[in-house]
């Protein structure tokens, strides 16, 4: 019998595998790439968990652990929808890819990657996921280098926070074995506590600690950056919600709603900041990127039961923005325009849908309305004004700083064409296509919000069904 | 007719190298480390990586089998040869005679600083070391993994080169290593570190390629 996480980690692996001698036919690997993540999201919403499948005359039980070298792998109810959410940013990473490839190794790399996203996700005890993390920071490394001709600064500091942090879970697990032998000394426990909480808090990557995750997505190829940046964000939420499910006494010993709010009110004032005053698109993204961050972790602050809700709603809109985005900048770099405002003067004229693309992606980083984050970000908004009013005044004063940086962009946009740009291609059908697809879904969520209940409700109801909570 | 003299088993080594597992070990790390910061030559990091891993594994003995120092010892030096080639494939046949050439490294502004935070370091660590709180470690132990924590961070800090930084990597992993062998034995967890060591040495040596082909593409591009 074959087990759900043979399956999962053991296909994507050796879909990878095959795809490698492929690799040079960026079209058909790109494809395969999307496949893979398409069958990723098909088996982690219609599989059940506790019945065999027949599959080409063998069976699967998807929710059957595999054990093996004093770990254990095992999907379960709460990994699942977020396999799901993993399987849709695999797949959108891949479709991208095709656009304007970010090196040939991008696809099986990927795949390995996100094989060892779902092996964080299912394997247990918790330092195995630290492990896996460790591992897809040094594949990233390659990941983001093929095809980077400039500089090493972002494929190098994806090493910092992951290895640390490993380092400190690892020594914690320890503590947590150890306080099960000494009951009556306490000191275990707050040591593990505080362990487990700076380790997270890298992992997080509030400010100061931002600083490979905006190198990521200022220096790689756009659909990377937002390929490890969203992954590797959904596999860290995974591991605190589970640290604290697993571990309910580390609400005693860290203040983690207190300390996330205040990381957050930094990290997205400091968005702000950088993005008004940005001189490049991929770094006005990568800093717009980190306000909402910043939003997103104050949401994610906030007192039970609003804080999975806001915080699920707020993630399914910064990952459509992001990729968004990232569509309209791969594009626009395949042009051989430069990403300056220089670089961008006139494209309107030329590129109509790709400036659309990246305005509307961007301002929905911002939480502007008729953009997928004006919902969830209207309703937090609201909250924090009834409740902490300085913390919603300084929101939109950062809403307000990443509109500015996105007014310059639209007044170097919408400039008179210069002549070097007057032969810049024009997007493809298909490029235009794929871009309408995002802006018009980015639309749909801002008119009816209520679109993304379906998704958020599945999040929650694995959520409300767990015994530990965050504080 | 005699019998052919027995191999030396690793703890017939290891028992010639007793004189080093102890304060001179220690003292020896403690100052190729810091060497190692405030030089940033890469010829001499990468000895450095090699000396350091296997003065680490004769110190591990102390809390591990002898079986797990040597594979540790082992571990360290394939980093070093990786970097090694790695170092040599951007430069060797390119300017060989700079290469062959040995230049002590002219005391810039980045030196001093270097040194300074060095000397702070170690003063602030020398005044609280009864105070470092790592349980079940031997004390002069317990303040080299401190020692290599902290100038793993600072290396990372300080640096902007791969292999400069790089090093900041390992003496963080070296640290964590020396210090999780003394609370668990766990063959499993061994493995997993050595392997996490020689994956960070791998994505350190591509880098350092990757860092070599950009600078001469910098070289080249006119002005």
């Amino acid at each position: 019998m074959i087990t759900g996480a043979e399956l999962i980690v053991g296909g994507l692996i050796l879909t990878a595998i095959l795809v490698y001698p492929l690799r040079r036919y960026l079209l058909i690997s790109a494809l395969i790439g999307a496949i893979a993540g398409g069958a990723l999201i098909l088996i982690s919403t219609r599989w059940p968990l506790d019945r065999v499948v027949p599959v080409w005359g063998r069976v699967v039980l998807l929710g059957r652990p595999l054990v093996g070298l004093g770990f254990t792998w095992r999907i379960t109810n709460a990994s699942r929808s977020l396999l799901t959410v993993l399987g849709s940013i695999a797949t959108v990473a891949f479709i991208g890819a095709g656009l304007n490839p970010p090196g040939r190794a991008f696809v099986p790399i990927g795949l390995v990657i996100l094989a060892l996203w779902v092996t964080a996700m299912i394997v247990s005890p918790l330092a195995g996921a630290f492990v896996a993390l460790v591992a897809v920071s040094c594949l990233s490394v390659f990941l983001i280098q093929t095809g980077q001709r400039h500089t090493t600064r972002a494929a190098f500091r994806q090493l910092w926070w992951p290895l640390i942090a490993f380092a400190l879970v690892t020594i914690a697990a320890w503590h947590i074995q150890e306080a099960s032998f000494h009951p009556n000394d306490l000191s275990h426990l707050r040591t593990a506590a505080w362990l487990t909480g700076t380790a997270l808090l890298l992992l997080l990557a509030p400010l100061p600690f931002h600083v490979p995750a905006t190198s990521l997505l200022t220096d790689a190829s756009p659909v990377v950056g937002a390929f490890l940046l969203t992954g590797t964000q959904v596999v860290t939420l995974y591991l605190t919600w589970t640290a604290f499910a697993k571990w309910p006494w580390l609400s005693q010993y860290i203040e983690a709603g207190r300390a996330l709010s205040i990381a957050g009110l930094a990290t997205l004032l400091w968005g702000a900041v950088e993005a008004a005053t940005a001189n490049r698109i991929q770094r006005l993204w990568a800093y717009a990127a980190l306000y909402d961050w910043g939003v997103f972790l104050l949401g994610f602050s906030l007192g039970a039961p609003l804080e999975w809700r806001m915080a699920t709603a707020l993630f399914i809109a910064r990952t459509l923005s992001l990729f968004l985005e990232a569509y309209g900048i791969t594009i626009l770099q395949a042009r051989g325009t430069g990403d300056d405002w220089h670089g961008t003067e006139g494209i309107l004229h030329r590129l109509p849908w790709v400036t659309l693309a990246i305005v509307v992606g961007g301002l929905g980083l911002a939480g502007f309305p008729l953009t997928a984050s004006f919902g969830p970000r209207w309703a937090l908004t609201q909250t924090l004004l009834s409740t902490r009013p300085v913390w919603g005044l300084l929101v939109v004063a950062g809403q307000l700083g990443v509109a500015l940086g996105y007014l310059r962009l639209i007044q170097s946009a919408t400039a008179p064409l210069p002549t070097e740009h007057r032969l810049v291609p024009r997007e493809s059908t298909l490029e235009a296509a794929l871009l309408v697809v995002g802006v018009a879904i980015s639309g749909i969520i801002a008119l009816a919000p209520q679109t993304l209940n379906g998704v958020v409700r599945a999040v929650i109801s694995i959520v409300v069904q767990s015994p530990g909570r965050m504080p | 007719m005699n019998a052919a003299p027995p191999l030396l088993s690793p703890e017939h080594i290891l028992a010639s190298l007793n004189g080093v597992n102890g304060l001179p070990g220690i003292i020896g790390l403690l100052l190729l480390t810091a060497l190692m910061l405030v030089i940033t030559d890469w010829r001499f990091t990468v000895l450095g990586i090699g000396l350091q891993s296997v003065l680490l594994a004769i110190l591990a003995t102390r809390h591990s089998p002898v079986e797990w120092a040597l594979l540790r010892a082992v571990t360290g030096g394939l980093v070093a040869i990786m970097w090694f080639l790695s170092a040599k494939s951007i430069r060797w046949g390119r300017r060989p005679a700079q290469w062959l050439r040995w230049r002590w490294p002219l005391l810039s502004a980045r030196t001093a600083l270097r040194a300074t935070l060095i000397v702070f370091v170690a003063v602030l660590l020398l005044t609280h070391h009864a105070r470092l709180p790592l349980r079940g470690l031997d004390p002069d132990l317990a303040f080299l993994c401190t020692w290599l924590a902290i100038t793993g961070l600072l290396a990372l800090a300080l640096s902007n080169e791969i292999l400069t930084a790089g090093i900041g990597l390992l003496w963080w992993l070296e640290a964590f290593h020396l210090y999780y062998s003394a609370l668990e034995h766990q063959v499993v967890m061994e493995g997993v570190i050595g392997g996490l060591k020689l994956l960070i040495g791998l994505a350190c040596a591509y880098l350092i390629v990757a860092e070599g082909q950009i600078s001469d593409t910098s070289e080249e591009e006119p002005l």
